[in-house]
């Protein structure tokens, strides 16, 4: 996936549950290498509006396309070219994280051995054989972003992606995302504005 | 999609052996029950009819725990979605129903000598009876599966489960139990086993066209 073009065109999209409407006529393009920063109050369905972009939640009205190579993408193709750390996306309890890790590599068909060096690059290489159980919140932070990463995502979704770490975990995804930014579309949700200052544009949800 | 069924039914295994919850809860609920039946049978042997009778509802009632666990575990500790980004949607009801079809296949295998042994029961046709508990077993892992699915999404638990699988459940159930019964008396006909079988096969393809819409979120 590492040399694919991505592109994504939202268009009006909508959601409401029930009778609760959570946001309406959200509209963004993004095309590799360019990122975009989603900002918004507590409940303004910053979670939601990513999910929906991951092609994990339907949106109640508007529409996405998503194009790779320019040949149009959806169903299981759209899912294996985009990576999402979310707070509501957890990893199993009763594994270790490396046999996360492994399940979610080789339900991709990745190669073991090319997820090690993740372990190292956000600091959770003498953690890996620990079970989630023993992992802090920090460290079940960084495990997500290893998932959300591993398959080199053409697109990459990040909700509250420093949520939990702290400030060598936060220099570790910033220099991450930095080395993603040329060959990935970046989304990230986020309310901090350090966060939110390492993409280049902005969808604010009010 | 081949390595995203074997990594889910690794992980689901693992995961198993690990909290043995699904396994441990329905065999001891078999064991239980059938040394409860036995007990108040109080040694009279019982009729042919009566005896397959209470093994499909031993059979049944102690598998449904299990069975609706494989999906109820994934929303209650907040997997589901894990699941959802890292594998399609057809693998993960694969792998899940490979699973289910395990545990009942497992339970089957510890409850039938134990009921045979306990309520003396005279098999007739042994290889009859075991094909009658397969493709019963087999029914009622196929139901449960799409079925646990709907229960989990609609945020439900195990006894609303049961009753949602009981009418679904109802008609295999009816001929399983008049297969074994046969397979007891000695009357072994291929029939309902075949009835079973594609009863079984039907609902896989049609929980396998569906299960996408009962996946994704709203």
């Amino acid at each position: 996936m590492e040399n694919s073009a991505i592109t994504v065109t939202a268009q009006s999209i909508s959601k409401s549950f029930g009778p609760a409407r959570i946001f309406e006529g959200i509209s963004f393009s993004l095309v590799t290498g360019e990122s975009i920063a989603v900002t918004g109050p507590n409940g303004s369905g910053k979670s939601t509006l990513c999910e929906i972009v991951a092609g994990i939640r339907r949106p109640t009205g508007g529409s996405i396309e998503y194009t790779l190579n320019r040949q149009p993408l959806c169903g299981d193709g759209l899912l294996s070219v985009t990576g999402i750390a979310s707070p509501r996306i957890n990893p199993y309890e009763a594994l270790t994280g490396m046999e996360n890790v492994e399940f979610a590599a080789r339900a991709r068909g990745i190669d073991m051995s090319s997820t090690l060096p993740l372990f190292e690059s956000f600091g959770l290489h003498r953690h890996r054989g620990k079970s989630l159980r023993h992992y802090s919140s920090g460290m079940r932070q960084r495990l997500k972003l290893i998932l959300a990463v591993l398959h080199h995502p053409a697109l990459l979704i990040l909700d509250e992606p420093g949520s939990n770490l702290d400030a060598e975990g936060r220099r570790q995804f910033a220099a991450y995302i930095d080395s993603l930014r040329t060959r990935t579309a970046i989304i990230i949700a986020t309310n901090d504005m350090e966060e939110a200052r390492l993409c280049c544009g902005a969808v604010s949800l009010a | 999609m081949l390595n995203a069924i074997l990594s889910n039914i690794v992980k689901d295994f693992r995961i198993e052996f690990r909290r043995r919850f699904a396994v441990n809860i329905a065999l001891s609920f078999a064991a239980i029950t059938t040394l409860a039946v036995s007990l108040t049978a109080g040694g009279v042997r019982l009729g042919s009819q009566t005896q397959a009778m209470l093994f499909w509802i031993i059979l049944f009632f102690s598998a449904m725990n299990g069975l609706a666990h494989v999906f109820t575990r994934e929303e209650e500790e907040g997997t589901a979605l894990f699941l959802r980004v890292t594998s399609p949607a057809a693998a993960v009801y694969t792998a899940k129903l490979a699973f289910n079809i395990a545990v009942i296949f497992i339970i089957a295998a510890v409850i039938s000598p134990l009921y045979v042994f306990f309520l003396n029961v005279d098999l007739v046709a042994p290889s009859a009876f075991a094909a009658a508990v397969c493709a019963g077993s087999l029914a009622i892992a196929s139901s449960a599966t799409v079925l646990a699915a709907i229960v989990a999404r609609a945020g439900g638990r195990g006894s609303l489960f049961t009753i949602i699988s009981f009418p679904v459940v109802l008609p295999p159930l009816w001929v399983a139990v008049g297969a074994t019964r046969a397979s007891i008396s000695g009357s072994a006909s291929t029939e309902g086993v075949i009835f079973l079988l594609a009863f079984s096969g039907a609902l896989v393809a049609v929980s396998y066209m569906l299960f996408g819409h009962i996946w994704i979120e709203e």
